[in-house]
């Protein structure tokens, strides 16, 4: 597992399984450094080990699995420097401990961040407090900017993104969904041509 | 079902001996329109499901129905997009040195 060195991008363990889920994540590990902490990794493991090997076809079960098991595997790899994790100290603990890690990291590791990911909106908000508080800048994203970060770096066509944002709507449901609205304004950008009407609405 | 007016009406005769209780108890009564106002918006909140939040918004998008109606039903959600366009484009403006692979 490659450790230390902290990257510029921190994301948290909802945002790992969703961008871990579109046929964008092989591009975002040979294109990002990114740099997750060991309470995040551990959340990842856990969720292989408590789910069913053999998940229900399109269920939610299969979307963390899947999500899980991909986002573990370059993080685990010892040689691969893009791809690191530091230590939470005094361990975080409960449900939001991975949320909670992140937001000690930027706190405790002021100008080391200039991004945090995550698909939570009160841990995002807790952490822009934080930014906020800082001398250094930075902001607290949903998991769509690290599509948008390979988009805007012509890593990948917008078919591929807005199809990637598909692939999320899908999974993250209306959490996910508000996120890519807020992308695709921002950025902004028409998807509307490269998805069907139904991806949506279903 | 909201018709022509304004006006919604339904059955609850146990409902209503229960308001008429509280009222009697309270001086100046309860308003009991308000409550139940506030009391649907928050149900109607409460029962819709993603599928249906996301039905929503797309059709408050395309201007199908109005603000007021769409933030009574995904008000937070709303809220939450344009709090979130605003940290995204914050976002794209930052330096993005060491975010890349060299």
């Amino acid at each position: 597992m490659g450790s230390g060195t902290r990257h510029p991008v921190l994301v948290d363990t909802d945002a790992l399984i969703a961008v871990a889920n579109t046929a964008l994540w092989p591009k975002i590990t040979e294109t990002l450094n990114l740099t997750t902490t060991n309470i995040c990794v551990q959340e990842l493991k856990r969720h292989v080990q408590e789910t069913s090997e053999y998940p229900l076809d399109g269920s939610r079960e299969q979307w963390i699995r899947n999500g899980s098991e991909n986002a573990l595997v370059p993080f685990e790899d010892d040689a691969n420097s893009s791809f690191t994790v530091v230590s939470s100290v005094p361990r975080p603990h409960g449900e939001d401990a991975g949320e909670k890690s992140l937001q000690q990291e930027v706190s405790q590791q002021p100008g080391a961040y200039t991004f945090a990911v995550l698909m939570d909106r009160a841990g995002r908000a807790a952490i822009n407090r934080e930014f906020d508080q800082l001398e250094t800048e930075g902001r607290a994203v949903a998991p769509p900017f690290l599509l948008y970060l390979l988009f805007d770096a012509d890593v990948c066509t917008k078919e591929e993104f807005c199809q990637a944002c598909g692939e999320l709507l899908k999974g993250e449901g209306w959490t996910g969904y508000q996120a890519v609205q807020a992308a695709w304004e921002a950025i902004p950008v028409d998807c509307s041509e490269f998805l069907p009407d139904d991806v949506l609405a279903t | 079902m909201a018709t022509g007016n304004d006006k919604i009406q339904f059955r609850g005769e146990t409902e209503k001996q229960a308001s008429q209780i509280v009222d009697q108890m309270r001086l100046g009564g309860v308003n009991l329109s308000e409550l139940a106002r506030r009391g649907l918006r928050e149900k109607l909140r409460e029962t819709l499901s993603d599928e249906e939040k996301i039905q929503i918004h797309q059709q408050y998008r395309e201007g199908e129905i109005s603000e007021d109606v769409a933030r009574i039903l995904i008000g937070d959600g709303i809220e939450e997009i344009e709090r979130e366009r605003a940290a995204f484009e914050e976002a794209t403006e930052l330096d993005t040195d060491g975010v890349y692979q060299s």
